[in-house]
């Protein structure tokens, strides 16, 4: 056991002159050090830090998890926390404050502004991947367009999949690692179990299929970024 | 042209049949019993575990399908067997092939790399690799899952008691992941059995009752013991059944070989031994047209099935 955890934790710190036990420091202090790094580390990455890249700057015997859960326990009086999201962990702004950060900077760059057709037909997507753009369009009971879906790709929310094996092979489509970070969830099994919101009375499967938005699709979209 | 000879291998041997007694009818009710009967079907499934025929490739990806079959039952999603198929073989490569596909890659993944074991050194980014494919957020109770599973994989306990441990420990560590404790459960029994590459048992034939043996309320170590033991031998002897069946397919396709005439004829015959499917596309050296004939020749001569009933995109396969 030991074994296996030290072979990881030594290729995770390999070929570095970077002192990450802090043997010099007392326990606290050391502690203290490494929240600080991780901290560091996760607010200056653009992208979300993956639990690999904070092992490489921390001690061999540091539990991570702790760690965060101290971090966060000092952000709690801010109005962004370190959340986990596409495999790894990010600064994200708090919901309360989507609607402040919309009126200081306005849908500016990257930000995601999906429309209700958008939304409704990447819901369908993440939910019933990979699907084709056929078979969305029969789920709807109307056309879904490939202006959408090539609106969808364009943003790098989804991406092909495995081809249907139907006349003409068309491409199914996936969801991609930037919508789980859009929509804060970590991983795909983040998605709300669809059922579950089916029995309370959240959702509706054929009101959905006839373009009806419900309410759990707009809660998303407000997710900040 | 390379003479097929060269390129072929010698149909697989005949494997030595499990005795009689080694399929008991009826429930297997104790812990005795039930490792008793694992222990005599999983030595009978032993040489076919260690052959190093091409033909024990196709075995595990074929063994490895089954079992992602089950696990995506398991996560709630409708694919079955054939659709995991083609998600995986109609993938162009650099795409995604799904949720779904990428259990299925769990699976064949195990069944290639052994992620416990001496030589090649383990690979430390099994879990991280794993998290990925099965949509698992790596924290450190998955890691711990790993650490618990490699330290069981070494040790004088029963191989079978210690593959039911290690699933229990993930089972415990990571109760929303049971396709993991069933991935790592499979991991360790190879490691321990000596097996050079794992393969893929449990997952297929567990009872979906069992897990409220591991996790939950009326969680209990025995009854669980129980339930994998049982499981195992009744996954060895149907891993031993479709060994036996693909290694009387085989015979036949390295029967009809030297019959086939036509430009990449040797290299097909050797990926369909080594491959659980095949699509009907172009060849290193032969056309479209030409490849589709010669699958088309070796369904005739009974030596190759078509996978998918389907009159397009068809995959060919032992």
């Amino acid at each position: 056991m030991a074994e296996a955890a030290r072979r990881r934790r030594q290729r995770a710190g390999e070929g570095e002159l970077f002192d990450r036990e802090l043997e010099h420091l007392p326990p606290e202090a050391r502690w203290r050090e490494w929240m600080m790094r991780v901290e560091a580390a996760i607010f200056a990455a653009s992208e979300p830090l993956s639990r690999e890249a904070l092992a490489r700057i921390v001690g061999r015997n540091c539990s991570l998890d702790l760690l965060i859960d101290d971090i966060r326990e000092e952000l709690r009086g801010r109005p962004y926390d370190l959340v986990a999201v596409a495999g790894g962990w990010k600064h994200l702004t708090r919901p309360a404050y989507a609607d402040a950060i919309r009126a200081a900077i306005g849908g500016g760059r990257g930000e995601i502004d999906l429309n209700q057709a958008d939304a409704l037909a990447l819901m369908a997507i993440a939910y019933f991947q990979p699907i084709t753009r056929a078979e969305l369009s029969s789920f709807f009971g109307r056309e879904i367009s490939r202006d959408l879906i090539a609106d969808l790709r364009g943003r790098g929310l989804i991406a092909s999949g495995p081809r249907a094996p139907r006349p003409g092979a068309p491409y199914t489509y996936v969801t991609t690692r930037a919508f789980l970070l859009q929509f804060g969830l970590d991983t795909l099994r983040d998605l709300p179990d669809f059922e579950a919101l089916e029995d309370a009375g959240l959702l509706s499967k054929d009101r959905l299929f006839a373009g009806d938005m419900a309410g759990p699709v707009r809660e998303t979209e407000d997710q900040p970024d | 042209m390379v003479p097929l000879a060269r390129i072929l291998p010698e149909p697989p041997s005949v494997l030595p049949p499990p005795p009689d007694w080694a399929r008991p009818a009826g429930s297997r009710e104790s812990l005795e019993d039930a490792t008793f009967f694992a222990g005599a079907a999983l030595a009978a499934l032993h040489p076919a575990a260690r052959s190093a025929h091409p033909l024990a490739k196709l075995w595990r990806q074929r063994l490895a399908l089954a079992c992602a079959e089950a696990c995506v039952r398991l996560q709630g999603r409708a694919e079955d067997a054939a659709t995991l198929r083609d998600h995986l073989y109609l993938t162009r490569p650099g795409d995604d092939p799904g949720p779904a596909g990428r259990v299925l890659q769990a699976w064949r993944a195990l069944a290639t790399t052994p992620p416990f074991g001496p030589p090649p050194p383990p690979d430390a980014d099994w879990p991280a690799a794993l998290a990925g494919l099965l949509s698992l957020s790596l924290d450190e109770a998955m890691l711990e899952a790993f650490d618990a599973a490699a330290a069981l994989s070494v040790g004088q306990k029963n191989p079978v008691d210690a593959a039911a441990e290690a699933a229990a420990t993930a089972l415990r560590l990571r109760p929303d992941c049971r396709p993991l404790a069933l991935w790592l459960a499979d991991a360790v029994l190879a490691r321990r059995l000596g097996w050079p590459a794992p393969v893929p048992l449990l997952a297929a034939h567990l009872k979906r009752e069992a897990f409220r043996h591991a996790i939950g309320p009326q969680a209990d170590a025995a009854p669980w013991r129980i339930a994998c033991a049982a499981t195992y031998g009744r996954a060895a002897m149907a891993a031993f059944d479709l060994h036996a069946d693909l290694a009387r397919r085989a015979g036949r396709l390295l029967g009809v070989a030297p019959r086939l005439r036509g430009r990449d004829a040797g290299e097909t015959v050797l990926k369909l031994l080594t491959e659980d499917a095949s699509p009907a596309g172009p060849g290193r050296a032969a056309s479209d047209r030409s490849m589709r004939r010669l699958f088309e020749r070796l369904v005739e001569l009974g030596a190759v099935r078509e996978l998918t009933g389907r009159p397009a995109f068809r995959l060919y396969g032992l």
